[in-house]
């Protein structure tokens, strides 16, 4: 198959080529989506090798497990990012990130809401998901972007806006029903 | 916990648990729900889609990681820009970690169909491969209706389906829910429920709230596990449970038990 074939192809037949050992098409996924990957494993872990690292080991399980994509529950990208996000949280909750987080509690938690949402608004975003985000309100916007961009759970991020727990569940679940709806109005593709 | 709060309780984690906001123990809980649930693995779907939407025109991973990734794999590849095919080399491929399945039906459909020409026909062998995944996907969901009751086989069946809408009938400030799924052609079933048992002479009975008109849609008894019904699902605003005599009545002056409302 030509790189001109591979570029068209949708996210399942290139999974099913990458499936076929075509290293081609793991690299037009590569291509495609790697920049993503890597910038938001970048931007939870703050650390450029460890991003390589999440990188590189999300495509290796894309080509060693091609099967774990469905094309029914979501679009490549999403399955991607998924992994990346997972993998990314996985490692900062774990033992030995955990005691370096502890040291930076009290600058993340003086500095929690501005930090995230400086950060949220350098990264390159599309001007429709800025737009998006800013019409959710304070209470939807700032849960969402702790628990993504900031890697914590729903649970510290009650703790660190002083909310209950259910509120904050809430808040993130209608938060992202409510980005799908003006999504969707402005003709963005989720 | 029943099995109403359960899923309940796991809705409400749908939007943490999309974005990885969850202990280990929620998280498990959630993957186990999924399973068994279209409904809210549409909606995670819908949530993972949102987010991925975050990480929107980033710029390229640096070229090393691209590499490292070649090495990995043993081979030489192709540079990023894929200039050329190149051409296969399998037993550089890790292929443990591979689903048996997944490699039979690839063996299958490259045996039967292509023999060693595959990178010449591979879009045929793609169409096939699809198929079979599809087929053997068929044939689990066919084996796991297999072996329920019939009622149980349809509500499977029914909530196996996208276009399903899932209602959650609960009464204010009371714990008693009852959870309804109707299919677009209006067919429907009660399928959890948390009410508790009436005595002999009295039944639950369901009504349709439909272009403003309250409708019966059905008797369930003194004490409902799955019941079929039918409803004209244009115009549906609303479902209602309320406590009637024994065989139900034509016109409801009960006050809802449960009830649930299109938002």
């Amino acid at each position: 198959m030509s790189p001109t074939e591979l570029s068209e192809l949708g996210d399942a037949p290139l999974v099913t080529a990458i499936g076929r050992f075509s290293q081609d098409a793991l690299g037009e996924a590569y291509r495609r989506h790697s920049g993503a990957v890597h910038g938001l494993a970048r931007r939870i872990l703050r650390d450029e090798t460890l991003a390589e690292e999440i990188t590189q080991e999300v495509f290796l399980r894309l080509w060693n497990n091609p099967e774990k994509f469905d094309a029914e529950r979501g679009s490549l990208r999403s399955f991607l990012l998924a992994h990346t996000h997972g993998r990314s949280i996985d490692y900062i909750r774990s033992e030995s990130a955990r005691r370096t987080r502890e040291d930076n509690d009290a600058r993340l938690t003086v500095n929690t809401n501005q930090n995230i949402e400086e950060e949220v608004w350098e990264m390159a975003l599309a001007d429709t998901i800025k737009e998006a985000l800013s019409n959710l309100g304070e209470g939807e916007r700032r849960p969402i972007e702790l628990a993504y961009f900031g890697g914590h759970s729903y649970r510290e991020v009650a703790e660190m806006l002083g909310q209950p727990e259910g509120t904050v569940k809430s808040r993130i679940r209608s938060g992202l029903k409510r980005l799908k709806v003006s999504l969707d109005a402005a003709g963005v593709s989720t | 916990m029943t099995q109403i709060q359960d899923h309940l309780g796991i809705q409400e984690l749908l939007g943490v648990y999309a974005l990885d906001a969850v202990d280990k123990v929620e998280r498990a809980l959630v993957d186990e729900h999924l399973r068994g649930c279209a409904h809210c693995r549409a909606e995670v779907k819908e949530h993972r889609e949102v987010a991925a939407m975050f990480s929107a025109d980033m710029e390229p991973a640096p070229e090393r990681v691209w590499d490292r990734i070649a090495s990995s794999l043993g081979t030489e590849l192709a540079p990023t820009r894929l200039a050329d095919v190149v051409p296969l080399n399998s037993e550089s491929r890790t292929i443990s970690a591979r689903s048996l399945t997944w490699v039979a039906g690839v063996a299958a459909s490259v045996a039967a169909v292509l023999g060693a020409a595959v990178f010449s026909q591979s879009s045929q062998i793609n169409d096939l491969n699809s198929q079979l995944v599809a087929q053997e996907q068929e044939i689990a969901s066919l084996a796991l209706a297999l072996d329920a009751d019939p009622l149980q086989q349809a509500v499977t069946v029914a909530l196996d389906n996208p276009a399903a809408q899932i209602a959650t009938l609960t009464a204010d400030g009371a714990s008693g829910a009852m959870l309804i799924v109707v299919l677009p052609d209006g067919t429907g079933y009660v399928y959890q429920n948390t009410l508790d048992q009436l005595p002999d002479d009295l039944t639950y009975q369901l009504w349709a709230v439909v272009d403003d008109k309250v409708i019966s849609a059905g008797v369930l008894g003194n004490r409902p596990d799955i019941v079929p019904f039918h409803i004209d699902p244009q115009g549906l605003q609303g479902l209602v449970i309320t406590q009637e005599v024994s065989g139900g009545v034509p016109q409801s002056e009960s006050a809802p038990v449960v009830s649930w409302f299109d938002a």
